[in-house]
């Protein structure tokens, strides 16, 4: 039961230092970045009003196009693998089993690692001397591959390790949707006849839906956060391959000085990020039936 | 034991060990002398701290360590600070103007950073906080997801037991700080771990206010430090560096793995 | 005056259309254990709560020992409160909790010490202090939740539905600790409960809430005997009492009850002056308890019998102490108690009489005849 209580004073006393917060690095901000999309702007001359220049420019800037490819591209690769080796895992894992423990702080440990510190890792074990992933491809025969210098591979490589470092949280959360999945469910299933694969597919997979949509959107929103990686490892090369947005807009920002336009891949970019997720929202959203 | 029970095993120990391995290597490498670095294996008679020793002579990585650790303290302390007080706010009390704050705490989160990276920046800039603790720490002060938690576990304590206390005379900030903050340990300890681990792996937001090497956070150094070409190209003192910024966070891991696993879990709430 | 009075306190929510709590005024003298009753939404827990000070007063005073503390902070009021489950604060072992008020208002620590010691002694909690909440039984809690309210040493205590969670044996013991513990104290206990037996059992006075109105204040037996409208009627009583539609009629310079073919003698419960009032009321609600009902033949002679009336036996309960059975007859469904030692069958049709001496009429819209 709920009553009105005499607190409002506390009320407004509490959150007004998070609501003068916001209003100043957050509300402004917002307000700012639509100032700045309008303008031309090199942080040291007065700001111009170009009107929707930085609009057309964007739509006919191939590098930008390139990026957004490039974006998609990494999305298109990494968040089926993702959800085809975090499922599988989560499903072994579900299973009483000796180590399960161990198994998931194992695969998670890399979720809590620096971004930044994975990538310096693993550009050593990409490299094509004496990197561990070529070497261990090499007792199985295959030549070197040229992870990160070959522009049809470079973007693919980027989506693995990316893979590599989420995949424990997105473990983490299966198993935690296929747990919640209430045991009478599969016995009923059972006494139908069900086999193992059955179940997967008639009961786990349907009901794992929220959780799908949980991991499809999480991964969109990293993926369209890509800067650090090819900011370490490639540079954005080779020949543009891995340019992500956000690195190219913090090229343009800061190696040329274009802020307004900078600002204005920031706006398309939020914009194409919430367009995605609220598409993904609508074909995978559905009710929570336990 | 069957051959598909068997066969689970056998892939999550291969995944585990590909998990696993890559770390323990960085570290044996980090240890060994330059000329072993095409050296796969993780053990060697030659180790030796020569590669630390280099990290530390070439850069003042013992001053980023410290940057980073304060700026990921102080934010830490204020998210949870702040966010406990408006999460207070909005579950238990009712007050004016509650509704448009809920909805901006929504808005908030789910507008994605990008639309506000530059701005933000000029505004540091404008405050004349480039390069100082003051632009790396005042923008994370609030978090929008540390607040929705709270809110969340706020919501489950009884009306009661604040009706108890405030009818001993405990002022609305008492209540918070004597009852509902041991109350909600679990939730402070997981935004306490989000928040810091946030802080302490964030690398574009340092990396575009920051340039004065003195000012600069551990995973910036560290990765202007390998791009940079002040390793010399050295896969060691890379890897030594790299060493000392996973490091803090494989220790603590180590020790609250179930507090990092649930942490993070629950940081699926903003999806 | 001495005592808690409340003078015409009413309480609006805005957004709500109608007050919470309409025009309530009452008085409490020291030593009296009074239950607020009514049915859940009936806005006994926000009379509580205006009393505790946790809920703004919309109109109305509320005074204590001849002082206005409709405003006055909730600490400095001399009142506690007993809450539902007990809200005692889970993270602290029984010491803090008691102590915690008088830690809140920075009071010295020897005499805190003192006072919970004294409190823990009265309260055979000395074994338990540096016990969590969790660790404790449920009788335990509720000494601690009274310790709480006692270490104030209060002039008025509320107990907001205390034991509405608890299964039904341990009530019976708390029930009885609730009452021992009030005598000790002195002080005036406000008791909140929805249920009327606990309310019937416990108090001195009952006071019957309705859609925030006070319908009805008294002892247990006067609400019982002489309840104002169908309302308090219907709800106090452990089975809620049969309600017949009829007419009135006069006959021979006797005023009867007439349902169809039967006619039931009004003369016992209505005076010269109702009976004359009573042609103005074409339609009447006879009421009447099931335990006023006797099967023909087996009532003694302090029963005033009604006619005979056949019904047929629907259901039967047999409860031991007592035997409740459904029946349906002329006069409709009703309910009655009989005696643990008959014996009936279903469908078996059953002689019942009404006690005229107990009968209760209401007009149609449920109050009962103006004096």
């Amino acid at each position: 039961m709920q009553f009105e209580q005499s607190n409002s004073k506390a009320g407004l006393v509490f959150t007004s230092p998070y609501v003068i917060h916001l209003l100043v690095f957050f509300l402004y901000p917002v307000g700012f970045s639509l100032y700045l999309v309008v303008h031309r702007w090199d942080l040291i001359t007065d700001p111009q009003y170009v009107g929707l220049r930085n609009f057309k420019y964007l739509m006919s800037d191939h590098l930008f196009w390139q990026a957004l490819t490039n974006t998609l591209y990494f999305l298109a690769i990494h968040i089926p693998l993702q959800i085809i080796i975090a499922l599988a895992l989560a499903v072994a894992l579900a299973k009483p089993l000796k180590g399960r423990v161990f198994f998931r702080a194992t695969f998670f440990l890399p979720v809590v690692i620096s971004g930044a510190a994975v990538t310096i890792l693993w550009q050593r074990l990409y490299s094509t001397e004496g990197g561990l992933i070529n070497y261990v491809l090499s007792l199985a025969g295959i030549d070197a591959v040229p992870w990160l210098t070959d522009p049809g591979i470079a973007m693919p490589a980027i989506a693995i390790m990316a893979t590599w470092k989420n995949l424990g949280l997105y473990i983490v959360f299966f198993l935690a949707g296929i747990l919640a999945i209430p045991q009478p469910v599969y016995e009923a299933a059972k006494m139908e006849g069900a086999s193992s694969w059955h179940e997967f597919r008639y009961i786990t997979l349907p009901l794992l839906k929220p959780t799908m949509l949980l991991v499809v959107v999480m991964s969109t929103l990293g993926g369209f956060n890509l800067f650090i990686e090819p900011y370490v490892m490639t540079g954005g090369g080779p020949q543009g391959s891995t340019m992500s947005v956000v690195l190219y807009m913090y090229k343009q920002a800061f190696s040329f000085q274009h802020m307004g336009y900078a600002a204005t891949l920031g706006f398309a970019l939020a914009l194409i990020i919430m367009v995605c997720v609220f598409i993904q929202k609508q074909y995978l959203d559905s009710e929570r039936y336990y | 034991m069957s051959m598909r029970r068997l066969l689970v095993y056998v892939i999550l120990i291969a995944g585990a060990v590909s998990f696993i391995y890559p770390f323990l290597w960085m570290g044996s490498i980090s240890l060994r002398p330059i000329s072993e670095f095409q050296d796969l294996g993780l053990f060697s008679e030659n180790f030796t701290l020569a590669n630390y020793q280099a990290v530390f002579d070439r850069i003042p990585i013992g001053r980023a360590l410290i940057n980073s650790c304060f700026i990921a303290g102080t934010v830490t302390c204020s998210v949870i600070f702040f966010s406990s007080l408006v999460g207070y706010s909005l579950a238990k009390l009712q007050f004016k103007g509650q509704g448009a704050i809920m909805a901006i705490v929504m808005i908030s989160m789910m507008i994605p950073g990008q639309l506000t990276l530059i701005p933000l920046y000029q505004l540091i800039v404008y405050f004349g906080w480039a390069d100082s603790y003051l632009g790396l720490i005042v923008p994370s002060l609030m978090s929008g997801l540390g607040i929705l938690i709270f809110r969340q576990t706020f919501m489950t304590i009884p009306y009661e037991l604040m009706e108890a206390a405030r009818m001993e005379g405990a002022s609305e900030f008492q209540i918070l700080r004597k009852i509902f903050w041991p109350l909600a340990k679990p939730a402070i300890v997981t935004i306490g771990i989000l928040t810091f681990m946030g802080s302490w792996n964030e690398v574009l937001w340092p990396m575009i206010v920051v340039h004065e090497k003195a000012m600069m956070t551990l995973p910036q150094m560290v990765v202007l430090f390998t791009k940079g070409g002040e390793s010399g190209g050295q896969f060691g003192i890379e890897m030594a560096a790299n060493m000392m910024l996973v490091l803090p966070i494989i220790i603590s891991y180590c020790f609250f793995q179930k507090y990092f696993v649930e942490a993070l879990a629950s940081s699926g709430i903003k999806g | 005056m001495e005592g808690l009075e409340l003078k015409n306190l009413e309480k609006h929510y805005s957004g709500n259309e109608h007050p919470t709590i309409r025009q309530l005024s009452a008085k409490f003298k020291p030593g009296e254990f009074v239950v607020l009753v009514g049915p859940s939404g009936c806005g006994k827990s926000t009379v509580l709560r205006m009393i505790a000070g946790l809920v703004p007063v919309s109109h109305g005073a509320i005074n204590l020992d001849g002082q206005d503390i409709t405003n006055v902070e909730s600490n400095l009021r001399n009142i506690s409160m007993v809450f539902q489950n007990y809200a005692l604060f889970p993270h602290m072992n029984v010491y803090e909790n008691l102590a915690f008020g008088m830690r809140i208002r920075k009071e010295p620590a020897r005499k805190i010490e003192k006072t919970v010691t004294d409190a823990a002694k009265i309260l055979h909690l000395q074994d338990l202090l540096d016990k969590k909440p969790g660790a404790l039984s449920g009788g335990q809690r509720q000494r601690v939740a009274l310790g709480r309210a006692f270490v104030r040493k209060p002039k008025v205590i509320l107990f907001d539905e205390p034991l509405s969670n608890l299964d039904a044996q341990l009530r019976i013991e708390m029930r009885q600790e609730i009452l021992k513990f009030h005598e000790q104290c002195g002080a005036i206990s406000i008791y909140v409960t929805h249920d009327q037996h606990e309310a019937m059992t416990m108090a001195d006075r009952v006071v019957i809430l309705n859609q925030g109105v006070a319908c009805q204040t008294g002892t247990p037996e006067e609400v019982y005997n002489n309840p104002v409208d169908q309302f308090v009627a219907g709800f106090v009583g452990s089975l809620p009492m049969n309600f017949i539609h009829g007419r009135a009629i006069l006959q021979e310079g006797r005023s009867f009850f007439q349902l169809g073919s039967y006619k039931i003698d009004l003369s016992h419960i209505c005076t010269d002056y109702h009976l004359d009032c009573s042609k103005n009321f074409g339609g009447l609600i006879l009421g009447v308890r099931p335990e006023d009902i006797y099967l023909d033949e087996h009532y003694s002679h302090a029963v005033a019998p009604s006619p005979k009336m056949a019904a047929q036996v629907k259901m039967v309960e047999y409860l031991g102490d007592s035997t409740i059975v459904h029946l349906e007859g002329d006069m409709g469904s009703f309910t009655s108690r009989f005696n643990k030692d008959l014996r009936v069958r279903k469908s078996e049709i059953l002689n019942c009489v009404f006690d005229l001496k107990k009968l209760h009429l209401f007009t149609e819209e449920g109050n009962t005849l103006p004096d």
